[in-house]
């Protein structure tokens, strides 16, 4: 990501790290206050969503720190941009999937 | 804060501005471009050599000591996604392309790199004219790749009837140019017109059928929905001398005549692919409206469009100076800078209901330019209309005094 410095390519890492951190203990506890109803198969979509989401972080960054400016931003872009919109419909189907959905 | 008097009187300044600077830049744009073609083919020539040109399409480059042409310089037109592709192609007296170069390009700067950058005019160095040209395709770019590969034939062709004595060009017919899908636009604009005119209780529903057919036809399909570069094609008149793609500038001139019929705007409810892209993407994130009435809103948008017609004009390059993520969104062509600002409007459209329609994009202000002159020309009819009758009814009166005179 940095390809100048010492100091902020393992911060960047590091941040990346917490951040799986506090997804993976905070996803249950967010799914249950939203009474989302969650089970294996909604689970394994939000998971593999998920996965995707910082595999194309970790690849774009990396990139960026290859010096391949245009293609980290491109891939973040594009992939990114399906994702948030892969995710926004993931989440429209997880509401509507409620059990107590009106 | 001011009067509509005041507010409408700096409006008649601002658009009688718009259309002296539009004027200026067309106009200098043309002292610009005059001495620019010979200059560019002087500057084709190997030192040394004299230039003579013996046609309007051909040059004759001589020796400095001999008599005999060392080479000819041959000039070609194609025509490409904004207007004209002027080529230079310089022949060797045996028939052998040396040189070619492109002399200018009405075509956006994006889809003539992707041209020049996979080699096309490379590869036709070295073959000989008197046989016919094989030039390949680029996939992404096709109507920028004909135009070019019609110019290099031309040019050629221009060479091989005056040195060589015969030709080996077909003849195109105009109507070649017009295609399935410009029948297509004019039967959707008048769905949409239909559609919005209709008190059916589907209403909803049928615009709804018609902005996602037009997202699929006019914007991933063929990338045809306009922009800021057809309306600088438009009022630049370069459509006149042919174009490679005539469904955005019809679209364009149907939404212009419509405004100026009734008042009305189609297009962006009915017809924008991009605005389509924005109301399904508002409809998957529950996007919330909101309005932006701000001054810098209003005028900013405004300013970038003229800015925009103005350089395209003097350039004679519309296409060079869109700043829309169509191009992006539906072709995956453009630069960096217009790459971040799709993903933005992309990724802001989940949110808030048609970000680019409310922000920049040239929709609102050209439909405000037209209604406000609209208007304008309607006060000045209305006004003429009302001094007319005024003077009638006196004369009337003076009429009826004189004959009540003349009875008494």
């Amino acid at each position: 990501m940095f390809p100048q410095s010492t100091l902020l390519d393992p911060l960047f890492w590091m941040v990346l790290g917490a951040i799986q951190v506090l997804v993976f203990t905070g996803a249950n506890q967010w799914a249950k206050e939203s009474q989302l109803g969650m089970n294996w198969w909604k689970w394994s979509v939000v998971g593999f969503w998920w996965l995707s989401f910082i595999l194309t972080i970790a690849g774009a960054f990396t990139l960026l720190g290859e010096n391949e400016g245009n293609a980290g931003w491109y891939v973040l872009g594009f992939v990114g941009t399906l994702l948030v919109i892969g995710g926004a419909a993931i989440l429209k189907v997880l509401v509507l999937l409620k059990p107590n959905h009106p | 804060m001011y009067s509509k008097k005041r507010i409408d009187f700096w409006k008649k300044v601002a658009s009688l501005v718009s259309v002296s600077l539009l004027l200026l830049a067309w106009y200098c744009g043309s002292i610009r471009i005059s001495d620019n073609q010979s200059d560019m083919v002087d500057q084709l020539l190997i030192n040394g050599e004299l230039l003579t040109q013996i046609h309007p399409r051909l040059y004759q480059g001589t020796s400095a000591n001999e008599l005999s042409p060392v080479e000819f310089i041959g000039l070609g037109s194609g025509i490409g996604y904004g207007g004209i592709t002027e080529v230079a192609v310089t022949v060797s007296s045996q028939g052998d392309i040396q040189r070619v170069a492109v002399l200018s390009s009405k075509d956006t700067s994006s889809y003539l790199d992707k041209v020049l950058q996979s080699n096309l005019m490379e590869k036709i160095l070295g073959e000989n004219i008197k046989v016919s040209l094989e030039i390949d395709g680029v996939s992404g770019a096709t109507v920028s790749t004909n135009a070019l590969t019609d110019a290099i034939k031309q040019a050629a062709d221009s060479v091989r009837v005056q040195v060589f004595g015969f030709s080996m060009l077909e003849n195109e017919e105009p109507v070649s140019h017009f295609r399935w899908l410009d029948l297509m636009a004019i039967a959707m604009f008048t769905m949409a017109i239909l559609v919005n005119k209709t008190r059916h209780r589907k209403k909803s529903m049928f615009n709804w059928a018609i902005l996602l057919s037009s997202m699929c036809v006019f914007g991933f399909y063929s990338s045809s929905l306009f922009s800021s570069s057809t309306m600088g094609i438009l009022i630049s008149g370069a459509w006149f001398s042919g174009l490679g793609n005539y469904t955005s500038l019809i679209l364009l001139s149907l939404v212009i005549l419509y405004i100026i019929v009734s008042n009305r705007n189609v297009y962006c409810t009915s017809l924008c692919p991009f605005g389509a892209t924005q109301e399904c993407l508002a409809k998957l994130g529950n996007a919330k409206t909101t309005s932006l009435t701000n001054f810098f809103f209003e005028w900013f948008p405004r300013g970038l469009l003229l800015t925009t017609l103005c350089l395209g004009l003097y350039f004679r390059n519309p296409a060079s100076f869109s700043y829309e993520p169509f191009g992006i969104m539906f072709g995956m062509i453009g630069s960096i800078y217009l790459f971040v600002l799709t993903v933005l409007a992309i990724v802001t459209s989940l949110v808030v209901k048609r970000p680019w329609c409310r922000t920049l994009c040239p929709m609102n202000p050209m439909t405000d330019f037209i209604r406000f002159n609209r208007q304008w020309f309607k006060s000045i009819l209305n006004k003429q209309r009302a001094k007319r009758e005024i003077m009638e009814a006196n004369q009337m009166a003076d009429v009826a005094v004189k004959s009540n005179e003349v009875s008494k």
